[in-house]
């Protein structure tokens, strides 16, 4: 039970945080908006998607996409509590590092699971028509952008607490962020990549989760054209990485 | 009872000087040990040694008799006031004391229930409600304080909780202190505060042990007259004191101390008439601890000063 105290009061601080400061979440919007309006209506006709509509094939692209620039963020609580010293005061504690580290990205995923959930209503509202929502598809969802999250995110918190400067974590996230993305196909179709790229995005693990958040809430069954069981991909991407992360914050000494 | 024993600790940070080289002390249970010393005499590294964030490179360190490695036994065991306070000031204070408790494992009564005894304790009901960012440095460090103390500890170990704050605020946390039963090693620069609440004075100079008594013990048997002289700016200017006057200068004071009282004033007429004109202000004290370290040369107030003398004293020799 106190385990649970922990969680919850770990969680609780982000939570507050963002509803101080909800301008946060609102600008977590207006990049995928602008992607969703502007790209999606720009290249509607231009983009050839197998199986159905480009609005309908983007929309969860955007939603992998979001997870993505989301989970990169994760770090920089981390940072901010070194800047403070704080740090060293909840790190002198007796629960467990790797279980603060669980319950750190948890409260992550639970702002990152709201926001591509409102972002699937808005693309409803825009007119994604393709839209197929049932409970096996959402369990999915949920699913997949649990172990994203912690594998994106342990990444970030790595490099948080390695270099413990924002400056470095920016370019972390402005280094690997937008490669990932155009790298995968969570904006365009694998058939749309050339030769060498779609070799890549096959085996990228943006192009997974965008699959199965297709496969998860449109109708249209989209040839993406990525191999290998996406689930499991993103599990052992989200172990390892987690693990990694945990054995880091371990060492971490608590001055 | 031993609360906390250091047995030969060598000790020396990475790419640093030796800090300690077998160094051995013993803490007794619900001791208030204030720790005296100058910048870098290895006071902060002590409290960092006791709480593990930092390892010796020879030596042991025992905790209620034994030698604790893991983060979870020794957390629970010591509560640490650092300087810096350590708090998130995007924080409301209410939060900060719930999470920092929940993550010591505190049950929701138990937090509870120590909550309402460190707010009413150090008076914290009026600022329950507000952020950190908006409280003032004597309340920061008050939650710096209610914080280490969340979970109850059996020690305490505070870095400077005196710097900066006002002599209310001050008096409020020191009887605080002295009415829990712990053990308490304080850092500190307040020789005052010191020799009126240690129940033993610690003062370490590069690493050693100079004295380690009750403020008394140390005053009794090293008895020393001081006057402190204030000037109106920062002078240079010559002392040709007697050799059992000992006399420090720190930025504009002046601090001239001696063992014997008629030996002091008649140096000091002399020295205030050649300089009357210069001197704002002039006190004097005795046989208290500050007289006594400064006096016994156990404290120096001014490295830079030292420093400075030094240098000044080897032009004359090439003279």
């Amino acid at each position: 039970m106190n385990l649970l105290l922990s969680g919850y009061y770990i969680c609780l601080r982000m939570w507050k945080k963002l509803y101080y400061r909800p301008i946060h979440l609102v600008f977590s919007f207006i990049q995928p908006l602008f992607w969703l309006t502007i790209f999606g209506f720009l290249f509607e006709k231009k983009i050839f998607t197998e199986g159905g509509d480009y609005l309908s094939y983007l929309l969860p692209g955007i939603c992998a996409m979001t997870v993505l620039q989301s989970s990169s963020q994760s770090g920089i609580l981390y940072i901010k509590d070194f800047q403070t010293d704080f740090f060293g005061r909840y790190n002198f504690t007796p629960l467990s590092k790797t279980l603060a580290l669980f319950f750190k990205i948890f409260a992550d995923y639970t702002r990152i699971i709201i926001q591509v959930i409102l972002l699937i209503a808005i693309g409803y509202i825009i007119g994604v028509s393709d839209l197929h929502l049932s409970f096996g598809g959402l369990l999915k969802l949920v699913l997949a952008t649990f172990l994203f999250t912690f594998f994106y995110a342990s990444i970030a918190c790595f490099i948080a607490l390695k270099t413990k400067t924002s400056e470095l974590m920016a370019t972390f996230v402005n280094l690997f962020n937008l490669p990932v993305i155009f790298t995968s196909t969570a904006l365009i179709p694998n058939k749309g990549l050339p030769i060498w790229l779609e070799n890549i995005a096959k085996y990228n693990p943006l192009s997974h989760l965008s699959d199965i958040l297709r496969k998860s809430i449109v109708h249209a069954d989209f040839n993406s054209g990525i191999s290998g069981n996406s689930f499991l991909i993103l599990a052992v991407l989200a172990v390892v990485c987690f693990t990694a992360t945990s054995l880091y914050i371990n060492k971490i000494r608590y001055d | 009872m031993k609360e906390i024993e250091l047995q030969h600790i060598k000790f020396k940070y990475p790419k640093g000087d030796l800090v300690f080289n077998d160094f051995n002390i013993s803490f007794t249970k619900n001791d208030f040990v204030f720790v005296l010393g100058a910048n870098g005499s290895g006071k902060s590294s002590l409290l960092k040694l006791i709480l593990g964030a930092v390892t010796p490179q020879a030596g042991t360190i025992q905790l209620q008799g034994e030698i604790i490695n893991s983060i979870q036994k020794k957390s629970q065991l010591i509560g640490y006031i650092p300087q810096s306070y350590g708090l998130d000031h995007e924080m409301y204070v209410d939060d900060i004391l719930n999470f920092i408790g929940s993550l010591h494992q505190l049950s929701k009564q138990e937090l509870k229930e120590r909550k309402q005894y460190l707010i009413e304790a150090l008076g914290l009901s009026h600022i329950l409600n507000k952020k950190v960012k908006k409280l003032s440095g004597g309340q920061k460090q008050l939650v710096n304080i209610a914080l280490g103390l969340i979970h109850d500890p059996e020690i305490l170990l505070i870095d400077e909780p005196f710097v900066g704050l006002d002599y209310g605020i001050k008096s409020n946390i020191i009887s605080f202190l002295n009415s829990i039963d712990k053990t308490i090693i304080c850092v500190s620069h307040d020789i005052e505060m010191a020799e009126h609440n240690a129940s033993k004075i610690l003062l370490i100079d590069k690493g050693e042990i100079q004295e380690y008594r009750t403020p008394k013990e140390i005053i009794d048997s090293n008895p020393y007259y001081l006057e402190e002289i204030d000037f109106k700016n920062l002078i240079d200017f010559e002392t040709n004191f007697n050799t059992e006057i000992t006399a420090v200068q720190h930025h504009n004071r002046l601090i001239v101390s001696c063992p014997n009282q008629a030996d002091l004033i008649n140096e000091i007429v002399t020295f205030k008439k050649e300089y009357a004109s210069k001197i704002s202000s002039t006190r004097n004290s005795q046989n208290n601890l500050q007289s006594t370290l400064v006096g016994f040369n156990k404290l120096s107030l001014s490295e830079k000063i030292k420093e400075k003398k030094k240098g000044k004293g080897n032009k004359k020799q090439k003279k």
